[in-house]
């Protein structure tokens, strides 16, 4: 769970990534529009289905991350900023941040 | 799954450590969160790899079940349900895994100062470990600290350096300390230059029978504050950078004052050199600079006052209880 605060270190991971010829296997979840859309200006797949209503960007962050973290998506691929090119081979990455990680 | 403060070293493949996908025998491999890193300790839901089994799906479904009743903290409640799972032996090992710390650092349980000021141990730290997972310090401080041990990888962060001002010798008790950083932050400031964190500081609590060490600059100053007023970029950010390219950067040293003037005129013209100097880094002097006697100067005073740099702060938990960051020296 990414929110645009995070997408420096969301490029920064994909790159890490690359290094290993895996950067393609790397999904966020991201909490907001901005960080979809950042994701998709760097290449990175995102899925937009956990972002924030307006109660939940003024509250506790634990809650939006919470909810992405202990509930499963119903429909994954819906939500993609836009297709992988494959996530069937190998461990697919996802990466999940708050607006304010905690631990 | 990972959160968002894991950094990889960039040295191991990120899944190294781990039971590959080929071992049928596991289900869910979690990063320790406890300073004993047995199969019975706590997991940090920051970083896992899970199968999409029966086990591990109930382990999800009951997390979720006791989360949306209660909103308490998903770590906590997905621990307790795997305990009560493995006790119950559909998730007894190694079905479900704690990982080992030599592979996956948790920040909070490492006492990384021990080594930070040595590049050479720092090298050796990234070497061995797959990834380091920030924990216990938090907002743009995970990010400044991961940069300095060199887990950034972006290449034009470093190939397209912008100019850069960092403070040197910076000395003196918390209060003079934040001072100092704020006539920094100043100068970067009208400049037109980035700020560059000082490789640490010599700090003390106090004067009177003064216990000096080499402090962490963010062990003194609230890294979000900072990066409230300037762009920024990690201490070693010269040494990183070489990684990337030989081309070395063109660096100045201006003394803050050179003895033949007021010290209000000394703090105007130090304003003009680094407006005026071309190079690329300019790293200004603070050797011997009496803070005190610059705080006497109203205008100096009041820039002090509005950059609003504090100590670093306590951060607010759920259970209401406050958390010193790692390192704050707190005096």
């Amino acid at each position: 769970m990414a929110s645009k605060e995070y997408l420096d270190a969301i490029v920064n991971f994909r790159t890490a990534l690359d290094k290993f010829g895996i950067g393609k296997t790397y999904l966020v979840l991201c909490l907001d529009t901005e960080c979809v859309e950042g994701a998709k200006a760097n290449d990175v797949i995102a899925y937009g289905g956990y972002r924030m209503n307006s109660k939940e960007k003024d509250g506790d962050f634990h809650v939006p991350v919470a909810r992405a973290k202990v509930r499963a998506p119903n429909s994954i691929v819906s939500h993609l900023s836009w297709r992988p090119i494959s996530t069937s081979s190998t461990a697919v990455t996802t990466l999940s941040c708050s607006t304010q990680m905690f631990i | 799954m990972l959160d968002a403060d894991v950094y990889l070293t960039g040295t191991r493949h990120p899944l190294s450590g781990m039971r590959p996908l080929a071992d049928p025998s596991w289900e869910i491999q979690f990063q320790c969160d406890w300073w004993d890193a047995s199969q019975d300790a706590n997991v940090n839901i920051g970083w896992y790899w899970a199968r999409p089994t029966n086990a591990v799906r109930e382990l999800f479904v009951r997390s979720a079940e006791i989360w949306n009743k209660t909103k308490n903290w998903d770590q906590a409640i997905m621990n307790d349900v795997r305990s009560e799972m493995v006790k119950e032996g559909s998730l007894t090992f190694p079905k479900s895994i704690v990982l080992g710390h030599e592979d996956y650092v948790n920040a909070m349980l490492v006492d990384w100062r021990d080594f930070y000021f040595d590049q050479s141990r720092v090298a050796d730290w990234n070497n061995k470990h797959v990834m380091v997972h920030y924990t216990g310090i938090f907002n743009v401080l995970k990010t400044v600290i991961a940069k300095h041990f060199g887990q950034w990888f972006v290449e034009d962060y470093y190939t397209q350096s912008p100019r850069l001002l960092q403070p040197i010798n910076i000395s003196g008790t918390t209060n003079q300390v934040i001072e100092q950083i704020a006539l920094s932050v100043h100068l970067a400031k009208t400049s037109g230059r980035t700020f560059m964190w000082p490789l640490g500081v010599n700090h003390t609590c106090s004067l009177e029978n003064p216990q000096w060490w080499h402090a962490t600059t963010t062990a003194v100053v609230e890294a979000r504050l900072v990066e409230a007023q300037i762009s920024w970029v990690e201490d070693t950010y010269l040494f990183n950078r070489k990684r990337y390219t030989e081309k070395d950067l063109e660096l100045t040293t201006i003394p803050f004052a050179d003895g033949s003037q007021t010290l209000e005129q000394a703090w105007y013209s130090l304003i003009e050199k680094c407006q005026t100097t071309v190079a690329s880094v300019v790293q200004v002097d603070f050797f011997q600079v009496n803070t005190d006697r610059l705080r006497e100067l109203p205008p100096i005073r009041e820039l002090i006052e509005q950059m609003g740099l504090t100590t670093c702060q306590c951060v607010w938990l759920p259970d209401g209880g406050c958390w010193f960051p790692h390192g704050c020296v707190n005096c």
